[in-house]
């Protein structure tokens, strides 16, 4: 009885995929008249579905233009994960990125600091206020260096 | 030119079969897809467009059975994103259309969440704006929306036989391949997910 049952299903099993491929190909559109009453109403399912979505692929010309409005999504959402400046101005930059940066800030810190005249003579207090720049400076820059250190050690 | 000269000179005529074989293969066989992703691992973004232009048909195909017409692109789209971000990181241990595949049902399901958490009502909105949407009659439109309703609830083994069938156009050799089952257990697979999609239908008023 089971065996029975077995080969029925397998035999179904077949006709149905017939059927499915028949049906693609477009050479049937409806269910077969001689099949039993489970098997038509499976290939009525089949050709129902058929029916509700168009079979036919998407055109090249909206291909295309979905392609287009893809790059400028994509583009879009790699701009909005982009990471804030001070992330950027932290992580490790590249050599030669780095190197340019860093001889900017020595260039500039120097002239800073020769631009002030270190006298000798005249007002203390305008010595003093040289010195005390000179110093600030001098800390500013080595914290810079610091800094960069620990950053280019990790 | 290389004919001529393979033609005057027997000597050069060997060199000049292998090129032109050579010259022919690369004509004939495109770019495999493994080629195109390890291209694009090595910094050519070039090879994702031409992954697109391949696989965005069969993707689209797959989307339109499950998610409503005016979600299909933007699901879609969300498929090539999400592939573009993971790429990378693709091993290849499986084909890229599988793993795709595998992406599409992920975006799907998503689209399902989302639209189940802002609480849409199913049908009311699809059939009206994708029918001005498409032009297309809103019979047919609610037809669908049944049929996808009822592909939704499938089990998921059932769904994917179905859509690697219908709307992915493999034939069920291609889906025993895939799946890595034997023949006859696809073609039952197939039987068994129309009857369980039949009866569903049959219990949808």
């Amino acid at each position: 009885m089971n065996q029975h049952k077995q080969n029925s299903f397998s035999a179904q099993d077949e006709r149905l995929a017939a059927f499915s491929d028949q049906a693609a190909a477009g050479k049937i559109h409806q269910a077969e008249v001689d099949a039993g009453e489970d098997l038509r109403t499976l290939e009525e399912t089949l050709l129902r579905l058929q029916n509700a979505f168009p079979s036919e692929s998407i055109s090249t010309a909206t291909v295309k233009q979905m392609h287009v409005r893809f790059k400028a999504r994509a583009r879009r959402e790699a701009q909005q994960e982009k990471k804030p400046f001070w992330k950027q101005w932290l992580a490790p930059q590249p050599s030669l990125q780095f190197g340019v940066m860093l001889a900017a800030l020595v260039l500039a810190a120097g002239w800073f600091l020769f631009q002030q005249p270190i006298g000798t003579s005249g007002a203390a207090s305008g010595s003093a206020e040289n010195s005390a720049l000179g110093l600030v400076a001098l800390a500013f820059l080595g914290a810079l260096f610091f800094i960069v250190w620990i950053r280019r050690k990790k | 030119m290389v004919k001529l000269l393979a033609l005057s000179n027997p000597f050069f005529s060997f060199f000049a079969t292998q090129y032109m074989e050579t010259i022919s293969r690369q004509v004939v066989e495109p770019v495999s897809d493994e080629t195109l992703i390890q291209q694009f691992k090595d910094g050519a973004p070039s090879a994702f467009d031409e992954l697109y232009f391949r696989h965005l048909p069969h993707v689209y195909k797959r989307v339109r059975y499950v998610v409503p017409e005016t979600d299909v692109e933007d699901v879609t789209q969300e498929v090539f994103i999400a592939a573009l971000h993971s790429l990378k990181g693709f091993r290849g241990e499986s084909q890229f259309s599988t793993w795709l595949r595998t992406l599409t049902n992920h975006k799907v399901a998503e689209f399902y969440r989302k639209r189940t958490r802002k609480r849409e009502p199913q049908t009311e909105a699809l059939s009206e704006v994708s029918g001005r949407a498409i032009g297309e009659t809103s019979d047919r439109l609610e037809e669908r929306i049944v049929l996808q309703n009822a592909l939704q609830s499938l089990p998921e083994r059932y769904r994917e036989v179905i859509l690697m069938r219908l709307a992915e156009d493999l034939q069920f050799n291609e889906i025993a391949e895939i799946t890595q089952q034997n023949l006859e257990a696809v073609k039952s697979l197939f039987r068994r997910a129309l009857t369980a999609l039949r009866d569903h239908l049959k219990e949808t008023p």
